[in-house]
């Protein structure tokens, strides 16, 4: 019996399964699989910091001041002689945090507002949108800016702030998702059946969504990254001693022209993994589109 | 049309006023004053001071006198600067921040869309697979990170062009690249997918079949099509711009306006910060109108309600 059943989904070619598409598109395109080991040792050895880093993150040594990159301090060290490899690894684990929590608010709100609008559509759904559409023309950098000065730029501040920037897009998407599938038959058949609306929601709307949802936060991380690092470059993002990777190449950029490592090996590391997570994203994007998937 | 404008101007008024009045809160409610300084000034002063903008009144009356004075587009004295007003202040940095922006619009569009319609013709080639990762790459890099190695190269090292400053043409070369080459690569790839999408319509088989040159059914026939995405995309690309030109005037110590936002917002002069963003929302709304309207006559195919 067991053998009947499983015959079908091996004569069938493989269906379009989030997994199932990450999985074929990595084994055809070496890219994509050169960009996740990258993201993921970059992100291993930050998240095993503690235990990788030679040194802490602020321990200084006056007297070494910056030195270039040498057998001690391999990636050198600051002006206050800290080294930067331990700064760089611990650095990325506020970039990579803020980056996953502003995503994951932003996944919050946009997936529910968008869905809601979506799925409800009519009325509810032009009005819920135009907000959007008006949203959308706001300054919010300044928004955020201002929350950050005028309140403590605690981390928790910056999470919510980025996240409450990015979700517009995130509801945009989601809302044409539920639009399309929710005259489907399956949809129809719960309705009928009597489920109710958070049930249509969340067992049957959201689970077909997952795949346009996961690619954009893939290129919601990078986003939301970058503007910490642009929030720190104004003096706005982590408070020293801690650094992101933002703070440290502000600082590098400083005093670029006497100690080019400083600035040097941060951005290349911030680079790889935006590189790496856009790569990703659009290869994920392009797979899923089927406006693109026959050429 | 003229409808559709009004009906977008009057859902406008309540956005601008539910802005004016949060930020107006946010900066009231937040602990600190302007005049709290570092530097201890007398009590005696401060009250005076506080008393002199009517900081010492209940905040519902600072309210209403705020609003008031909007009514008439006075955004009110600027506590930092003391002797200006902040429509001195916007009138003043605004001009620098838009020439900035325009010219870095303007070197998005000259990379972006060649890049784009390149890479689109050349699809799943070698050029293509070149110009997509070079445009990835522009992306990864922090503005912050770009402007100051421009700086050390153009400037320092091969004295091209003038590190910092503002006011000569020379001065606009480094900080327009810096803050177009993200756009630059928006576009790009904006311009690919849609070219890829308009290639296989069939007025362009049409015109091929005509005997349409190959160069000409690119850069007009098929173009013509795909820039529609890109000119909607102009209306949000303005207002990053705007963002983004702040940590561009930092960088190369332009007087432009978004640099005036991040030392007001610093030294809590709240008239300056509050006229400021309002001064941006306002912006952007047009911003944005102006695209709508522009894409209305660009596709006569879009119904507006």
């Amino acid at each position: 019996m067991a053998s009947i059943l499983q015959t079908p989904a091996d004569v069938l070619p493989a269906a379009l399964s989030l997994r199932g598409i990450v999985y074929r598109r990595m084994r055809r395109d070496p890219w994509m699989l050169l960009c996740a080991t990258v993201l993921g040792i970059i992100l291993l050895a930050s998240l095993l910091a503690p235990w990788i880093a030679p040194y802490s993150y602020e321990q200084i040594d006056l007297k070494l001041g910056a030195s270039p990159p040498n057998s001690a301090h391999w990636m050198g060290t600051d002006t206050l002689g800290r080294d930067l490899f331990s700064r760089t690894l611990y650095g990325g684990q506020i970039s990579i945090a803020v980056g996953v929590v502003g995503t994951l608010v932003s996944l919050l709100i946009g997936v529910l507002y968008g869905s809601i609008a979506g799925y409800r559509g009519g009325h509810t759904d032009e009005v819920m949108m135009r907000f959007v559409d008006l949203l959308y023309s706001l300054p919010y950098l300044f928004l955020v800016i201002i929350l950050l000065v005028f309140f403590s730029s605690s981390i928790l501040m910056l999470f919510v702030a980025l996240g409450l920037v990015q979700w517009l897009t995130m509801a945009r998407i989601v809302r044409g998702q539920a639009l399309s599938l929710k005259n489907a038959e399956f949809v129809q058949a719960a309705r009928l059946s009597g489920t109710s609306g958070t049930g249509i929601l969340f067992r049957h709307l959201l689970p077909n969504m997952l795949g346009p949802i996961v690619v954009y936060a893939t290129l919601t991380v990078p986003a939301v990254i970058l503007q910490e690092a642009f929030l720190s470059f104004l003096g706005l993002g982590v408070q020293p001693p801690r650094s992101s990777w933002g703070t440290l190449i502000s600082d590098g950029a400083g005093v670029m022209s006497l100690f080019p490592w400083l600035v040097f090996f941060p951005a290349a590391i911030l680079a790889a993994v935006l590189f790496s997570l856009n790569f990703l994203g659009d290869g994920l994007r392009d797979a899923l589109d089927p406006r693109l998937r026959h050429d | 049309m003229i409808k559709f404008i009004l009906r977008r101007i009057a859902l406008s008024l309540p956005v601008i006023f539910l802005i004016a009045t949060t930020t107006f809160f946010i900066l009231r409610l937040a602990p600190g004053g302007p005049f709290l300084s570092e530097r201890a000034i007398p009590p005696e002063i401060q009250a005076n001071l506080q008393a002199k903008y009517g900081l010492d009144q209940p905040l519902w009356i600072q309210y209403g006198r705020y609003l008031r004075s909007l009514l008439r587009l006075d955004l009110g004295p600027s506590y930092r600067y003391p002797e200006r007003t902040v429509n001195e202040i916007i009138v003043e940095g605004f001009p620098v921040s838009f020439e900035l922006g325009l010219a870095a619009l303007l070197v998005a569009l000259l990379i972006g869309v060649p890049a784009g319609v390149v890479a689109a013709v050349k699809h799943r080639g070698f050029l293509d697979r070149l110009t997509m990762s070079v445009v990835l790459a522009g992306i990864s890099v922090p503005t912050f990170v770009l402007g100051p190695l421009f700086i050390f190269f153009f400037s320092l090292t091969l004295y091209w062009f003038p590190p910092a400053l503002w006011g000569s043409p020379e001065q606009l070369v480094l900080p327009a690249i810096t803050l177009g080459t993200p756009y630059s690569v928006y576009i790009a790839r904006l311009t690919r997918t849609e070219m890829l999408e308009v290639l296989q319509q069939d007025y362009i088989r049409t015109a091929r079949a005509k005997g349409v040159g190959e160069f000409r059914l690119l850069w007009r026939h098929a173009l013509n099509g795909a820039l529609l995405p890109v000119v909607s995309f102009l209306g949000p690309a303005v207002a990053d711009l705007v963002t983004g030109s702040i940590v561009i005037e930092k960088i190369f110590a332009i007087p432009g306006l978004g640099r005036y936002f991040v030392e007001s917002a610093f030294s809590r002069d709240y008239t300056t910060v509050m006229g400021t963003v309002l001064f941006y929302a306002v912006l952007l709304i047009a911003a944005n109108l102006v695209v709508d309207v522009l894409y209305k006559f660009l596709d006569p195919r879009i119904e507006y309600r």
